[in-house]
């Protein structure tokens, strides 16, 4: 019986000492693995709402390519499609991206594509409409109206191809930040600083992992659809830079912009522009 | 059973001690795979070429959709030249350097004193309002991308100023050789480059790329025996830029080069020929504009010029003017070819439209028509309508203008309504002996597409021989009040400036049929499209093996009536009305791009 007990004490299995110690390592262990895993799953997030934005990108080049337009942004309730259908002077210049009119997926139920975190992708589209065409009520890019036949003499025809190259005025601004910008450029100065373009035709852009909900600095308001530093709701002045995580300046928004020469040289070779 | 017992509680520990292990392992695993070096580096190198090709696309575009200078590319940035880096265009006013067309990709407009296209003067301070590429480019080691541009292709900023002159002739014959592309092992890869867009990833080697530092921080070269290699340079019109393997693919002992090898930039280049192809595009599309708004304004194409000609392209037509070339170059100069038309040959003439001429918005629309009568008796009344068109006379003219609304009728004649001349909204009518004459219109034009002006006042060359004198001559006024004839919004005026410096005409076959004579002419086609005109960018004449399968033989452009010579497939030179579908794709031997005008 001694000899029995003593076995069993024996076996009894690891100390307490034993077992915190396993237990710490097993805690460095864990932990080694999911700090990167948290890394690389917003990495994946990152790349994939990179990836989206590209996506939506090219559906919009090819959009232009066969409608010769841009399509209006989707409102919230507008289940995915632009508004209005067909285009025009749009319901909203800044809104989401209207993924169900491009067929992107995935979209969420409601039709809306959606970047890594969840978040509905957005879209701005200029709105601007040349002075010198009939009918500056409508605007040029989201437009492409052709001349009725039968009312020949009255040259409705309005759109990018109708306009032309030379009178087509995108005004879209992305800037460099906030510091300067006002309600309709990236400063006031004259000419025209501290942009990385003044004159995109479309912007799409991702509010990043923290969505519309945090609070960051200036430049992230900038972004978002209510009313910006500048005290204007839906404007066409955005603030695109690499990621600031400094306490009131947070910014981790992902902004893609069309170049109005990239749209135009699109378009001319697939025949819809001149 | 105390055996087994014993045995039991062992177990207990070793699955904890397994459990650790496998959970080890794992992370081991992870951990090699998430920081493994040759996939981080192969994820970086697809990064870094996706963005270069973006690059290239945005380059392209940019030079194709120019509003003032199609086919010109942007002055490099520079360090310097004024600010270190300051990504806009630099161009270079003093004694031409070629070192001066490497830099740094520009995002932002031409800076101080570079030429402002928007207005045509020096850019004073700040940057030019015609914008850049307005993209910054960068590799996956978050370093601006590098450019380098060919001599053709930039304006020449060193005095006399001027633009080069950019259409297919300058692959044949450029001013300055092209920029050359080589492997990495120092053989010729293109030596027709347009531009190269380069990455200069990691610093190699002691590069210092802070502040100032020129091209050779941030560009390598290799050396294989007593050649020498390297992207650092730009000194002569044909300078070479290489796409070296990167060092990490070769080796220290590699015998190819001379060690120690450094070398990482990445390099994607445009040839002058994929630039033409995507420029003659957007000059074909220029050209159907043009084509449909002139129809559009004067209810006819323009007769063609003659093929061979090489400076002013102007319309033929016979002496007689009943009759003209409606196949050969776009008369892009000069469009002087007046059109005599016939009208119903029971002597009265009618412009009838099948909608209103007269519109009541100020600024649409026919605002004046005057008939002048070439025989019989005077006007001696007018009418008009309440709020309707307006008439008044003189003894041999009748001018009705728009009333207030568009609405009603206004009319000149004499006592016996011949002649007569009654205008409503919908058009004029002549009637009576003495009413042909010249129509003339103020404000704006007839239109004559389809459902609008009645026909038989299309041109009709062919049918006017014998019918002299019932011709009646419709002339128009331009909107700014200068009177010209018929064909009078003239065609060269239609096309862009950049049009005609650039040369295009000589560069595009035009041929027309005027479908709707009786009886009427074969319509053209292309692939399984119906036209009653097409235009085809001709690109380069084909002066070299693979030769166009239409000629047999180098192309020798100008060349009098040999379409051969300028069209290079057999289906778009046999001079019948087939031509190529608009998609056809391009080869080595065949750069003919076809555009169905209308309908």
């Amino acid at each position: 019986m001694m000899i029995n007990n003593y076995f069993i004490k024996r076996d009894a299995g690891f100390t307490l000492v034993e077992m915190a110690i396993v237990l710490v390592i097993l805690g460095f262990v864990l932990s080694a693995l999911l700090l990167p895993l948290q890394a690389q799953r917003e990495q994946v997030f990152q790349a994939q709402t990179e990836a989206t934005l590209e996506n939506a990108r090219q559906a919009l080049l090819g959009f232009a390519q066969s409608r010769g337009r841009l399509p209006c942004p989707a409102t919230v309730a507008s289940n995915g499609a632009e508004l209005p259908l067909g285009g025009g002077a749009c319901t909203q210049q800044v809104g989401f991206l209207p993924a169900a009119t491009l067929g992107i997926q995935p979209t969420d139920a409601q039709g809306f594509a959606l970047d890594g975190w969840n978040n509905r992708i957005r879209y701005a589209v200029t709105q601007n409409s040349s002075a010198v065409i009939v009918n500056p009520a409508t605007p040029d890019f989201t437009s492409n109206i052709a001349d009725n036949v039968a009312t020949p003499l009255v040259n409705e025809a309005d759109g990018m191809n109708a306009v032309g190259i030379t009178n087509l005025t995108p005004d879209l601004r992305v800037c460099l930040n906030a510091v300067v910008i006002t309600a309709v450029a990236c400063s006031s100065a004259v000419p025209e600083v501290n942009y990385s373009i003044n004159n995109a035709v479309a912007v799409i852009y991702s509010l990043g992992a923290t969505g519309a909900q945090a609070i960051g600095g200036a430049d992230e308001t900038a972004n978002l659809n209510d009313a910006d530093a500048n005290g204007i709701i839906d404007d066409g002045v955005f603030v695109s830079h690499g990621p600031v995580g400094t306490v009131g300046n947070e910014f981790d928004h992902i902004v893609t912009w069309i170049s109005p020469f990239v749209l135009y040289n699109a378009m001319i070779q697939a025949g819809q522009l001149h | 059973m105390q055996k087994l017992n014993k045995q039991i509680t062992k177990q207990k520990g070793a699955v904890l001690i397994l459990m650790a292990f496998i959970i080890g392992l794992g992370v081991l695993a992870y951990m090699l795979h998430a920081f493994d070096p040759a996939r981080l580096r192969l994820e970086q190198d697809k990064k870094t070429y996706q963005t270069l090709n973006e690059a290239k696309q945005a380059l392209i575009a940019w030079s194709v959709s120019h509003l003032y200078t199609p086919g010109q590319m942007p002055w490099p940035d520079r360090h310097l030249d004024p600010g270190i880096y300051d990504g806009s265009s630099d161009c270079a006013t003093t004694a031409f350097q070629y070192s001066n067309l490497l830099g740094q990709l520009p995002s932002l407009p031409d800076t101080s004193p570079c030429l402002d296209k928007n207005n045509g003067l020096s850019v004073y301070a700040g940057f030019s309002t015609y914008p850049s590429l307005g993209q910054d480019f960068r590799d996956a080691q978050g370093n601006r991308l590098w450019y380098a541009v060919s001599r053709n292709l930039v304006r020449k900023y060193d005095a006399p100023v001027s633009d080069p002159i950019i259409n297919p002739n300058i692959i044949n014959a450029p001013t300055y050789s092209w920029l050359q592309v080589l492997d990495r092992n120092g053989n010729l890869v293109s030596d027709r480059v347009a531009a190269v867009i380069l990455a200069p990833g990691d610093a190699l080697d002691g590069q210092n790329r802070a502040g100032a530092a020129d091209a050779s921080q941030f560009l390598d070269g290799f050396q294989i025996g007593a050649a020498v290699f390297n992207n650092r340079g730009y000194a002569t019109d044909d300078e070479d830029f290489i796409m070296g393997d990167d060092s990490r693919n070769v080796s220290a002992t590699d015998p190819t080069f001379v060690q120690p090898y450094n070398f990482n930039d990445k390099l994607v280049y445009i040839t002058i020929d994929e630039l033409m192809a995507a420029l003659e595009k957007r000059v074909g599309e220029q050209v159907r504009t043009s084509l449909k708004t002139y129809q559009d304004a004067n209810g006819y194409y323009p007769y063609a010029t003659q093929l061979g000609t090489t400076a002013n392209l102007s319309c033929w037509q016979n002496a007689a003017g009943t009759d003209g070339l409606r196949e050969g170059l776009l008369p892009a100069n000069y469009q002087s070819c007046t059109y005599t038309r016939t009208t119903v040959p029971t002597n009265s003439s009618t412009i009838s439209c099948v909608n209103t001429i007269f519109n009541p918005a100020a600024s649409l629309g026919v605002t004046q028509v005057r008939f002048t009568r070439t025989g019989g008796s005077n006007f001696t009344t007018t009418t008009t309508s309440t709020g309707g068109i307006t008439c008044a006379r003189t003894t041999t003219t009748c001018t009705c203008s728009r009333g207030t609304d568009g609405t009603g009728t206004g009319s000149c004649s004499n006592a016996t309504n011949s002649p007569r001349v009654t205008c409503t909204a919908t058009g004029c009518t002549a009637t009576g002996t003495g009413s042909l004459g010249t129509f003339r219109t103020t404000g704006d034009k007839f239109t004559f597409r389809s459902g609008g002006c009645a026909q038989t006042t299309f041109p009709n060359p062919n049918v006017v021989t014998g019918c002299a004198n019932n011709n009646a001559q419709i002339t128009c006024s331009g909107a700014n009040g200068a009177a010209a004839s018929c064909g009078d919004v003239r065609f060269d005026n239609l096309l862009p400036a950049w049009f005609n410096q650039n040369q295009w005409g000589n560069f595009v076959y035009y041929r027309m049929t005027v479908p709707r004579l009786t009886p009427a002419l074969p319509a053209l086609t292309a692939g399984n499209r119906n036209t009653e005109v097409i235009a085809i960018t001709m690109g380069r004449a084909i002066d070299s093996a693979p030769f166009a399968v239409s000629r047999g033989a180098a192309q020798v452009q100008p060349s009098c009536n040999t379409l051969n010579n300028y069209l290079d497939s057999v289906e778009n030179a046999d001079g019948n009305t087939v031509y190529d579908a608009t998609s056809t794709l391009r080869s080595a031997n065949y750069n003919d791009q076809n555009f169905v005008v209308a309908p």
